[in-house]
This record gives structure tokens, sequence and C-alpha cells, in this order.
């Protein structure tokens, strides 16, 4: 079985057709916006304090304590509202190379994060209250900006992109 | 359309995902900031810091890029006017960002004469704590309308 006569399988359900046709869209467009917010706005925070800029004096631990909680619920949420947004016209969107560059930027943003906790976050109790915190961590900082923005506007060229 | 018409628009092509892409992170950047200041009004989020110091660096913040929202905004409805003028939802999300707009002057000029202004009087108290629930839903709801103009 290919992924396409998977992803038509799916688009053919009356489920999947309910959703891609009715109120449910727009409806779940707005929990996907809301739910990029947070996770854009609650990441952007510890990144901006990562690279050195916003508040130098704050404790990173602490702020990334108390937007991690707001990164994962909007998270959770994105990926729920994009999966059922998905469904309808699966196979428009998995042969979309802006949907493709998006899941990529995301899978991105992940691995440098986990890379940032793996190595970088360790040592965190020598720099918490740096002001400039050590070149790996405002790589992983500016990377993630860079990422995250980048799955915003792929998202953004899928209305805009074609696929097969 | 003309030729010539068709292949200008194509050359174009990039902008209006560019303008779409650049009013999500401007009203990201706004709603998360008046967010987290009404949300500290409220006592919710940064208990580690007072509310003045905090509005003082964000909503200068939410200014900047409500300015910016506003201008690729304008850019999204001079390209489709009709779509705009003509849709209720679109008078709603202005009236919504009017009242958003509004309440946050409101805070940040109480602020700016006195930066423990909303903190004097258990009066201003719970005037600011309603003026944060209910800023909180004026510019949540300006986003749920702003996402419905395309399907009203």
């Amino acid at each position: 079985m290919t992924l396409t006569e998977i992803t038509d399988a799916l688009s053919q359900q009356q489920w999947a057709q309910d959703i891609a046709g009715g109120w449910m869209f727009p409806a779940l467009e707005t929990v996907h916006v809301f739910s990029l917010v947070a996770v854009l706005g609650s990441i952007a925070f510890v990144d901006w304090r990562l690279l050195g800029l916003g508040r130098r004096d704050h404790s990173v631990a602490l702020l990334s304590r108390q937007t991690l909680p707001w990164t994962w619920v909007g998270f959770v949420l994105a990926v729920i509202s994009g999966a059922f947004m998905f469904v309808g016209q699966a196979t428009e969107y998995s042969t979309n190379p802006a949907f493709r560059l998006k899941l990529l930027l995301i899978v991105a943003a992940g691995v440098n994060m986990l890379a940032f906790h793996v190595m970088t976050w360790k040592g965190v109790a020598r720099w918490d209250r740096h002001a400039l915190p050590p070149p790996a961590a405002r790589v992983a900082g500016a990377l993630s900006l860079l990422f995250w923005i980048g799955v915003v506007a792929a998202g953004r060229w899928i209305a805009f992109t074609h696929g097969t | 359309m003309s030729q010539e018409a068709r292949g200008a628009l194509r050359a174009f092509s990039w902008l209006a995902p560019t303008d779409e892409t650049l009013h999500i992170l401007a009203l990201t950047t706004v709603f998360v900031s008046v967010t987290v200041v009404n949300l500290r009004v409220l006592g919710l989020v940064a208990q580690d810091r007072p509310l003045g110091p905090l509005a003082r660096k964000l909503l200068p913040l939410a200014w900047g890029a409500l300015v910016v929202a506003f201008l690729t905004g304008s850019l999204l409805v001079l390209n489709r006017p009709g779509r705009y003028f003509r849709s209720d939802m679109f008078i709603f999300k202005v009236g919504f960002l009017l009242l958003g707009v509004a309440w946050t002057a409101a805070l940040q000029i109480g602020l700016s004469r006195d930066i423990g202004f909303w903190d004097r009087s258990a009066g201003r108290q719970m005037l600011a704590r309603s003026g944060a629930v209910a800023a909180l839903v004026f510019w949540g709801g300006a986003i749920v309308c702003g996402r419905w103009i395309a399907y009203a």
C-alpha cells in the first residue's frame, strides 16, 4: 500500500469529508491559530533570553519552567487540530511541498530542542543568570526562532502551493 | 485578465503568503504580550515580577507589533476590499480590536502616571481585574473573527 492509497482512503471517509466541508474546518483553524500563538510566543521568550536579549538578569531555568507548560499544551492542541484539518484532503496535503517542508521544519525544531536539552542544558546551573548564555545556547536559541518562524511561513504557503 | 497582468501577478506570487506570515508573527507578538500583562493583572503568571515593570517592557512591544499587524492587515484588505467590507466578521473583528486597544491604553496610562496605580485601592484592583478578563475576551475575539472572515 502506497502513501497515496492510504491518504486517499482516509480522505474518502464520511467523517473526514464532514470535517473538511462544514463549520468544523474554520473552528479547527481557529484552535490551530491560538495553539501556534502559544507555542511560538512561549518559545520566543526563552529563545530571546538565550540570545542574551530581553531580561538579562532573569534565571533561564525559571523562565523555562514558566513557559514550558504553555509550549506543550499549545503544541499538543496544534497537532490535534492540524491532524483533523489534514484528513479531509490528506493526499493534497501530503504531496504539497510546503506541507512537507513544514513537517521537516517541525522535526528540525524538535531535534534542535532535544540536542540543546541533552548537551547544553546539563550545565545550565553555571550560566543560569549570566546576561549572555554560552555560544551553544545562543545558537540553539537562534535556530529555534528560525525553525519556528519557518514553520509558520511554510504553513501559510500551503494554501498557495499545490500537491499532486 | 491580460497575459501581462497574469505574468505580473505570478511574479509577485510570494507577496500574499509573505504578508500573511508577517501578519501572523505580528498578531502573535501583540496577543502574547497583552495576554501576559493581563494574566499578570489577574495574578496568574510571572508572580515573581511586579505588574509595573512587566507592563513597561511588554506593552511597547505590543504597540509596535500592532502597527505591523495593521499595515500587513491593510494590505490584505486592499487586495480584496469587497470580501472584508461586506463581512460582518470583519466589522466584529475591528470592534473587538478597538475595545482591546482602549483597555490596553487605559491600563498603560494608569501605569505611566504611577507604577503602582492599579494597586492603590481595592476599587482600582477590581477595575483592573475586570478589565483584564474583558481584554482577554476582546483580543481573543479579534483572532476568532479574523479567522472566520474567510467563511462568513
